[in-house]
């Protein structure tokens, strides 16, 4: 028996060792992000935002006129809110013309709109029950999801659920995401790689990678799933936390990361502090969609750099820069300046679509590839 | 005890009624004057719009005063979509020819007219045979329930 059991221990050995990816070869998996959109909760008749929707640029700009300037300077309301020169003119309302955008502390807006209500949707970022300050947070409010998970932390949300322009669907978010999808850039993969178990596994790394590869699409525009992306050389993307899978939900630890920006006529990179992934991968939806949330604490400068260069949409948008800046440093909700105490970052969840993909890492050299 | 629990569940039965009928209602409110009309108007009439939603059959409600205008009324209308300083079409007589202040009356109204009025896309404005354009006008805003911090 004994004799056995030591020629069976051999032969797998043997087997092991001829064939050492068989036993522990772990999988990777991709996934490719083109949607995303601010988590919110929206009810139909704006229960959330008691105060109204938020009040926009122009409607500020032209009550600041004289009755005689808003007949001659709109030609009798006939020059309509979009219309140039209308609509680059009512920008300049600081006291000298001054762009209030890039100067928002020069004029003094009524407050921004913001959510009242109590239900949001996100992840507990701070760690705490009740939104208190701590070393890594300033004191704020804290949500409950419609789902009744506790404790969320969304102050983007707070700041942006009551401005037309970015409620769901509308003209902020959706804009870009079709910019996104028509153009290529902006896009961002999920590169998951230690995988023992789709459904369960206790230790996997994440990389959060960007590419320059053209989105593969059928005839009809649709985004082809399980198509290959080369990893971007672009050094300062490619953040990678520890995870684990749950349940078929790939979860990730904390980590700080740089996500690409394409949208509305800006470039750049959206900087995250403490980012974290909660991504269903047990099921797609139509077109293999994968559902899941990606949120984290978005440096303020960055976020307002972005916000301060689509000063050309506050009329599609309908909001004021000076009222967004004093609401958002107000609401700034994540790492505070030790100097000044001020948090420097805003607490954001953002529901993802992500389609399965084959993920080139960057050592891997294609026949296709750029030299 | 017993007497307090059963108060307690009545005072919550009967509660539930009213925090619904709360949600599902909504108050616009607007200033009228001269001085919001798109179009330059020298007139020292002043107005004041206030209306009620009742979401749950989008029945619109309104009282509308007025005084100090140049002569008799000759329309008055909510009109949209538009923004302040901008004009829309109008959508909803508030009162005939010749009415006098204070107008009161109801209507239902659409899903989408409901939206606009959500947005902050819709005003009132008042005409007269001097300002055929309008005399006085306001821009309608939502009027936060009573307890809800400006």
């Amino acid at each position: 028996m004994n004799r056995l059991v030591l020629f069976s221990l051999g032969f797998v050995t043997l087997a092991v060792l001829a064939h050492p990816a068989s036993a522990a070869e772990k999988k990777s998996l991709g996934f490719i992000v083109v949607d995303y959109n601010l988590s919110t909760y929206e009810t139909k008749y704006y229960e959330e935002c008691p105060e109204g929707l938020a009040i926009g640029n122009d409607e500020l700009w032209w009550r600041g006129l004289s009755p005689k300037d808003r007949d001659k300077l709109t030609n009798g309301g006939l020059i309509e809110p979009v219309d140039p020169p209308r609509r680059p003119t009512a920008a300049l309302r600081g006291p000298n013309k001054e762009d209030v955008c890039w100067n928002p502390e020069i004029v003094k807006d009524p407050p921004l709109r913001i959510v009242k209500g109590k239900t949001g949707r996100g992840m507990n970022l701070d760690g705490t029950e009740d939104g208190d300050a701590t070393a890594q947070s300033c004191k704020h409010e804290k949500f409950t999801s419609p789902d009744g998970k506790t404790k969320v932390d969304n102050q983007m949300y707070r700041i942006l659920g009551c401005i037309y322009g970015w409620r769901r669907g509308n003209y902020m978010e959706a804009h870009p995401n079709r910019e996104r999808r028509d153009s290529s850039q902006g896009i961002f993969l999920l590169h998951v790689t230690d995988v023992d178990d789709e459904r369960n596994d206790p230790d996997v790394t994440v990389a959060f990678e960007s590419t320059t590869d053209l989105l593969r699409k059928d005839p009809t525009g649709r985004i082809l799933p399980w198509a290959s992306y080369r990893v971007s050389d672009t050094p300062h993307y490619g953040a990678t936390a520890k995870g684990k899978i749950v349940d078929g939900h790939l979860i990730t630890e904390p980590v700080d990361a740089r996500l690409p920006l394409y949208g509305n006529n800006v470039i750049g990179d959206m900087i995250y502090k403490g980012l974290r992934l909660d991504l269903d991968i047990s099921k797609a939806g139509d077109g293999e969609v994968y559902e899941g949330m990606l949120a984290g604490y978005r440096d303020w400068d960055n976020w307002w750099d972005y916000i301060r260069k689509i000063e050309f949409l506050t009329v599609t948008g309908q909001w004021s820069c000076p009222a967004i800046y004093v609401a958002s440093r107000e609401l700034a909700d994540g790492y505070p300046d030790p100097k000044t105490g001020e948090c420097t970052a805003i607490s954001e969840a953002m529901d993802i679509q992500a389609l399965p993909a084959f993920v080139i890492p960057r050592a891997v050299k294609t026949a296709g590839a750029a030299p | 005890m017993v007497r307090l629990f059963l108060r307690t569940v009545l005072l919550f039965i009967t509660a539930l009624p009213s925090l619904a009928a709360a949600q599902g209602q909504r108050d616009f409110h607007a200033v009228m004057a001269a001085e919001w009309e798109t179009k330059y108007t020298e007139s020292p009439g002043v107005g004041t719009a206030d209306f009620h939603l009742d979401l749950s059959n989008l029945k619109f409600t309104w009282t509308i005063t007025f005084k100090d205008l140049s002569g008799p009324l000759e329309t008055l209308a909510v009109y949209g979509p538009a923004q302040p300083g901008a004009n829309g079409a109008k959508f909803l007589e508030l009162a005939t020819k010749g009415a006098t202040s204070p107008v009161r009356g109801s209507a239902a109204i659409t899903e989408a007219q409901v939206q606009y009025l959500l947005y902050g896309w819709t005003y009132v404005n008042l005409t007269t045979g001097k300002f055929p354009w309008g005399e006085i006008r306001g821009q309608l805003d939502v009027r936060p329930p009573e307890g809800t911090s400006k």
